[in-house]
């Protein structure tokens, strides 16, 4: 306000020149590969970093479906699932089948799933087509417990993650379980945001914004929503994948309920909607502050208070910072991020403040 | 929306303290109260992470165990510890959730004070099966007491799982048992009807495959239907059973889903007397809610309630009486959870006391304690000096097998207690076990274990 004159809202703003943006993110990515190992333990690989980075590469895939193609979905969980009951079917009825590869499978399965549950989108839009991806959502888990060939025949329909061998390298410890995480999201998050920055992300922005402008552009809607839903499968599927492979080891079809669909909804909405930075801000959000909660609770009134009341007393307190985060910041955190930096970058003199072209 | 710079900053290092505060996770541990007695002379206590649960839909279950569990600790500890080593413990809650239980288990794994860790009792199955393959990483027991993964029970696959008093499979198969004498024997089963309305879950589907092995071996017609949890609506699932007429139905329950079952089939009229309820559908919190459709339900259980046992006496006067009881509602003392909170403690304890004979007066690590329970050997004379005659079933585990018992006895709700009507029901266990170990070798293949030979002791 006063103290900022020269400030204008820009909603897409970049903030940094694309040198120092570079910069940034390399050394961000070198933080994540590096500095766990030097003060990571077993608590921080497997019950933090792990989850947040799978769950992040989930918001990823919904937000290229919804935050860039508008089409909104509830079966994110289901496609999560797809992935994970493929890619265990591949390793176990194909021993031979390096790590890699079946991964790709498990992706590949589940994009052709999504392409299938993504037809609808031809005709219907919005509400109606969250009532059809919710038919995703209780039909596939359904199916994957029904018959227990997709769980090898196990008892209770558990399925549990083989050896995760890549090549002479074993990645069954919980500093492995992350560096291949680490590895898959990284790859995934690079892919998806070079196809977003290229026509075919242009081509769903296009679609998201007015379906018929789009058309009278020379894009082909149809064909643009069903590869939008396509893609954000293949990213569920590898999402689910790693959730049953390096984080839990071992996972059911419930697992992949409507509760982790709006769980990945919230991260994409929390985190801001078309933005790829987003979904892990969402993910920090959703997986760390109750754990931060939890920890922060024992600490301070730990053992004073009966332990129901404080379990009660942080659901409380996490569903209200949600409230407030929408409510100071509808767009998502990633324009909290952006907002602050601009701000200390143009008083710090960082970076120089760069108006948007939109 | 036009924002300030201190507003923007305010936010910036909110969110920064939100992301960073979980990463200082380790440091906030150590501050964590530990429960228990933690000096000692040694300065090292007998550790137990306890992965709670107090709130969510099976409250009723998690805070009975725990307390009860917890109970007996406290009581151990009053009377000097195990051979002079306190007992201590810390507890996260996993509202019975799976991911949560991850984390609480990686969060306690290791004691805050570096007590060693003697064993990790999740009381669910989803968890257990999360948790299975660390727990035999970090060479900690896993201790599913009544529940878990049936195969499990063949500890040459298993070394660090013990399913202990009763499995999954024990229990349907001494129900069928049970059916049996009331039909006038086995051999009369043929022909009659039974439903099994299960809750959806690993635990609630952990017996379908051996439920269909049974049927068709006493030739009776089984029809089995799912109750999605956490299972509060239960119509459709009853006017099912009403068509199909069953002679019994076997009510394989959990929390909530368990009043709701016995209410709904009162409305759509089919007796309280024709439905068992299996293990986790066997409590005072299964039933009361139900009210007066309860009265004639009739449940399996390896320990029956009531305080009058010695050991239910002793935690009164050194626990509960001197306001110390874990209970939030002492009114809960001795009902079915509470008091099969006391058994586990019971086990556990006894595991690291015959741990202690072989390795030493002292804490003990996992890998011994493990060891301690592989040699279990509670009979009729320990189980007098325990005071809990009644409450625990003599038990002797060894390499190969890690469930021990087998055997339930039958109770009745009267609208107001359960009373026993029967006597001790074995299982089939020789029928069992062929099963077991072959989804143990299964399992064997699809992890590249190779089995111990449990032949060389």
């Amino acid at each position: 306000m006063a103290t900022v004159p020269f400030f204008r809202p820009t909603p897409l703003g970049l903030s940094l020149r694309p040198a120092a943006r570079n910069m940034l993110s390399a050394l961000v990515l070198a933080a994540a590969a590096l500095l766990p190992f030097v003060i990571g333990s077993d608590y921080l690989f497997s019950a933090i970093l792990v989850p947040f980075l799978i769950l992040s590469l989930a918001g990823l895939g919904l937000n290229v479906l919804t935050g860039y193609a508008g089409q909104l979905s509830l079966g994110s969980a289901a496609f999560m699932a797809v992935g994970a009951f493929a890619t265990y079917n591949l390793l176990v009825r194909l021993p031979d089948l390096p790590l890699p590869a079946a991964l790709l499978g498990g992706g590949l399965v589940s994009g052709l799933v999504g392409l299938g549950f993504g037809l609808p989108s031809l005709r219907i839009k919005g509400f109606y087509l969250i009532a059809s991806t919710l038919a995703a959502q209780f039909f596939i888990p359904w199916l994957l417990s029904q018959y227990s060939w997709f769980s090898n025949g196990n008892a209770s329909g558990v399925i549990t993650a083989p050896p995760l061998r890549l090549g002479p390298v074993d990645l069954d410890s919980p500093a492995g379980h992350y560096a291949a995480t680490l590895a898959v999201v990284v790859l995934i998050t690079w892919m998806a945001a070079n196809l977003l920055k290229g026509p075919t992300g242009r081509a769903w922005i296009a679609v998201r914004d007015l379906d018929a402008s789009a058309a009278a552009l020379g894009i082909a809607p149809g064909r643009a929503k069903l590869f939008a839903f396509a893609v954000s499968s293949f990213i569920l599927g590898i999402a689910g994948a790693l959730w049953a492979f390096t984080y839990l080891g071992t996972v059911e079809p419930a697992g992949f309920d409507l509760d982790r669909s709006f769980q990945i909804l919230f991260i994409i909405i929390i985190g801001g909607l078309g933005s790829i930075r987003g979904n892990f801000l969402g993910a920090a959000f959703i997986v760390l502050l109750p754990v931060a909660l939890s920890l922060a609770a024992s600490a301070i009134i730990g053992g004073n208070v009966d332990p129901a009341l404080l379990e009660n007393i942080q659901k409380l307190l996490f569903g209200a910072l949600i409230i407030f985060f929408l409510v100071t910041e509808p767009d998502g955190l990633t324009q909290l991020v952006d907002r602050a930096h601009r701000t200390r970058s143009s008083w710090i003199g960082l970076g120089k403040f760069r108006q948007q072209e939109r | 929306m036009v924002y300030s710079r201190t507003k923007s900053l305010f936010f910036l290092a909110a969110a920064t303290a939100l992301v960073t505060l979980p990463g200082c996770g380790r440091k906030a541990e150590s501050a964590q109260q530990q429960g228990g007695t933690t000096a000692t002379a040694t300065g090292k206590s007998q550790y137990f992470p306890l992965q709670s649960y107090r709130v969510g839909p099976y409250a009723a279950g998690g805070s009975g165990f725990f307390g009860g569990f917890i109970d007996y600790m406290q009581l151990v500890n009053a009377n000097g510890g195990v051979n002079g080593v306190p007992l201590s413990w810390a507890e996260c809650e996993t509202e019975y959730d799976v991911e949560k239980g991850v984390e609480c288990y990686e969060r306690l794994k290791k004691s805050a004070d570096g007590s060693p860790t003697a064993a990790t009792n999740p009381l669910s199955v989803g968890i257990a099966y999360a948790t299975l393959d660390r727990s035999t990483a970090d060479k900690i027991p896993l201790i599913t007491i009544n529940h878990g993964r049936t195969d499990s029970t063949d500890g040459s696959v298993f070394p660090y799982v013990f399913p202990l008093q009763l499995n999954p499979y024990s229990e349907v198969s001494a129900i069928f048992n049970f059916i049996g004498t009331k039909s006038g024997g086995l051999d009369k089963l043929r022909g009659r009807k039974i439903v099994v309305l299960y809750h959806g879950s690993p635990y609630g589907k952990e017996t379908n495959r051996v439920i269909d092995k049974l049927a068709s071996r006493y030739g009776v017609t089984i029809d089995k239907i799912e109750v999605p949890h956490p299972g509060n609506e239960q119509q459709s699932q009853w006017l099912k059973i009403k068509q199909f007429a069953p002679d019994w139905v076997i009510l394989r329950g959990w929390g909530v889903m368990n009043p709701v079952a016995i209410k709904t089939a009162r409305k759509v009229g089919y007796p309280a007397d024709r439905i068992i309820g299996n293990i986790w559908s066997n409590s005072e919190e299964d039933v009361v809610p139900a009210g007066d459709a309860a009265k004639g339900f009739i449940a399996i259980t390896t320990h029956p309630s009531g305080t009058s046992f010695p050991i239910l006496q002793q935690i009164k006067t050194a626990v509960i009486d001197k306001g110390k009881g874990n209970l939030s509602d002492p009114k809960r003392f001795g009902t079915v959870y509470y008091n099969l909170g006391v058994v586990n403690g019971i086990l556990n304890v006894e595991a690291v006391r015959v741990a202690q004979a072989k390795f030493g007066k002292r804490a003990l690590t996992g890998e011994e304690v493990r060891w301690g329970f592989e040699h279990l050997d509670i009979d009729a004379a320990r189980l007098k000096a325990l005071g809990a005659v009644g409450l625990v079933q003599p038990l002797k585990l060894s390499c190969s097998d890690h469930e021990g018992g087998g055997a339930v006895r039958f109770q009745q709700w009267d609208g107001r207690k359960w009373s026993l009507i029967s006597d001790w029901v074995q299982a089939d266990r020789p029928f069992l076990r062929p099963i077991i170990e072959e989804s143990a070798k299964q399992y064997a293949r699809e992890k590249n274990i190779t089995p111990r030979d449990c032949t060389k002791g």
